[in-house]
């Protein structure tokens, strides 16, 4: 059912990687991207491979997760892979038909084009595995509040998140009641033609809109009920510390980033 | 005769899941054709999850669900023909209100049903008398209602359907004492015009024993108990150890009990009360 479907995709788990600062992981998260790309050979890619894997291993996230990250993707590997095959038309030639040529230097971009993106999704989903929406998003406001400097509206745009955030699963939920209330009264959601379909939405969609008003002007209200008038001098109820446990993974981190730049000087 | 029956019903939330709960374990049940059954629980016994296995919209993990004495689990159409004959009315129901018009939210179950459109009107007009909603509320958008009015509109949309067993989860509640009377009032007007059997799932023991014939208690996802109102009010103890109260009177008349009265231990609504406590001050004058 609706229900089903897993906001963000935080996975609840207590190793180190999860207890982690979340603006530290974020970072962190920016410069293993950055790893993956400064990487100019197989073996710097390799080290890129390495820290995904034994970052996965620390969280305890089962691997199976690791799969239902990759599977949305797979068309866009193939496709990439693909297009750097065919396209790349420098280096030896292995086959040619027509203006198919495949060379070397093609394949080679392609794979790793797939290890990079491949890395990419893994690596980045470890951070929404281990770190909840509302810490990502706390993590986002804090990490940005410096273009506060520059009239970015940080705060604002961090509540609506935040606000959205929160407000999804509520409205699943609601639209799922709503779909049984349908259901109830026999329409047919799931059948006939396509205009059926979409017509069959209707009682669907405009009670959930209603609600959906309901619900913003009563979070409005409430929400002034209890003087809120902005990000300007708000505490905090949960201060995000950085501890030991931060300064080990960007050290950690440092040590592979560090290991990348090597492989790409000594490896020609 | 039983008109729903359940067998061995069980269902799992998000099995193989961190979250895994067991919301119904090894429900066996009879409902009787044309009673009213009082479903009682706390909040995450079950009695949601329960009712919506008896018109299909869940399907058991394990068990089976008898409507009529058939299964209807694996065949579509059968299943469809299953949410007409047991109407399910969710709570807050005038959440699912849509249409333009009062009428044409009625016609909406009906219209589904595939029925003319002369016993569309009729049905329509019946279920808006049933509920008291006058004919020119019935060209209303049904967002311009009360509060109360749009609660049975919505509970109108279903009863149209004219369903054999007609199923409300807390028809009641958010509304003022008139307007909770009212419900029931209704519902138990429906339940002799049409002669359905009715369940009626609500927190409150006192709207239950007013109305049912049977009692269902349903605790961590199993049967407690499933009786008559005497029965079941006269282990009022071990409701409350499983967070349950018993109406007011019931609690009045075993603390009076306690206290060395002798009075009968099955008083649980205030006429038969008044009943008892009249005969007893003749008796003692």
């Amino acid at each position: 059912m609706l229900k089903d479907i897993t906001l963000g995709q935080y996975f609840p788990g207590s190793s180190v990687i999860h207890r982690m600062d979340a603006r530290v992981k974020l970072v962190l998260t920016i410069v293993f991207i950055v790893m993956l790309f400064a990487a100019h050979n197989i073996w710097g890619l390799m080290v890129g491979v390495a820290f995904t894997i034994i970052s996965f291993a620390i969280s305890r996230i089962p691997a199976s997760m690791i799969g239902k990250s990759l599977k949305p993707i797979i068309p866009l590997v193939i496709f990439t892979a693909l297009l750097n095959v065919l396209f790349v038309r420098t280096g030896d030639v292995y086959w040619q038909w027509n203006f198919i040529k495949i060379t070397n230097e093609g394949v080679s971009t392609a794979v790793y084009m797939v290890i990079r993106i491949v890395c990419l999704i893994v690596g980045s989903s470890l951070l929404t595995y281990t770190t909840s929406p509302i810490d990502l998003t706390d993590a986002i406001e804090r990490l940005l509040s410096p273009l506060k400097k520059i009239k970015v509206p940080v705060h604002e745009l961090a509540m609506m998140m935040t606000i959205a955030l929160r407000f999804i699963p509520t409205l699943i939920e609601e639209t799922d009641k709503i779909m049984n209330a349908q259901k109830a009264r026999g329409s047919e959601l799931d059948t006939g033609t396509m205009g059926d379909k979409v017509r069959g939405m209707i009682p669907i969609f405009i009670p959930l809109f209603v609600s959906s008003f309901r619900r913003a002007e009563e979070l409005a209200t409430a929400m002034e009920c209890r003087c809120y008038h902005g990000g300007e001098g708000r505490t905090r109820m949960k201060q995000m510390k950085t501890a030991m446990r931060d300064w080990v993974g960007c050290g950690y981190t440092a040590v592979f980033m560090a290991a990348v730049v090597v492989m790409n000087i000594v490896i020609k | 005769m039983s008109i729903i029956k359940t067998e061995g019903l069980t269902y799992v939330y998000g099995e193989n899941t961190p979250f895994r709960k067991v919301a119904l374990d090894n429900v066996d049940l009879e409902i009787n054709e044309g009673e009213i059954l009082g479903v009682i629980g706390h909040t995450g016994s079950g009695k949601s999850t329960l009712i919506q296995h008896f018109n299909g919209l869940m399907k058991p993990t394990s068990g089976r669900v008898l409507v009529d004495g058939e299964d209807f689990a694996a065949d579509k159409e059968k299943l469809r023909a299953v949410r007409f004959k047991v109407g399910l009315v969710f709570q807050y129901p005038e959440y699912q209100l849509f249409e333009e018009t009062v009428y044409k939210d009625i016609a909406y179950g009906p219209k589904n049903m595939k029925l003319d459109e002369q016993e569309i009107d009729r049905r329509v007009r019946e279920t808006a008398e049933l509920v008291g909603l006058d004919p020119e509320i019935l060209d209303k958008s049904p967002f311009e209602l009360s509060g109360g009015q749009k609660r049975r509109a919505a509970i109108a949309g279903v009863m149209a359907m004219e369903p054999r067993v007609l199923i409300l989860d807390e028809p009641a509640s958010g509304l003022d004492p008139q307007g909770r009377d009212r419900i029931f009032e209704i519902i138990k007007r429906y339940h002799e015009e049409k002669g359905s059997t009715v369940l009626i799932v609500s927190h409150s023991m006192e709207d239950i024993a007013r109305l049912a014939d049977r009692i269902l208690v349903m605790n961590e996802g199993k049967v407690f108990c499933c009786a008559e109102p005497p029965a079941v009010f006269s282990r009022s103890t071990e409701l409350e150890q499983i967070g349950l109260s018993v109406p007011q009177v019931t609690r009045v008349f075993n603390a009076l009990n306690e206290l060395g009265f002798g009075l009968p231990q099955d008083v649980y609504t205030v006429k038969y009360a008044e009943k008892v406590l009249r005969e007893r001050l003749e008796q003692e004058s």
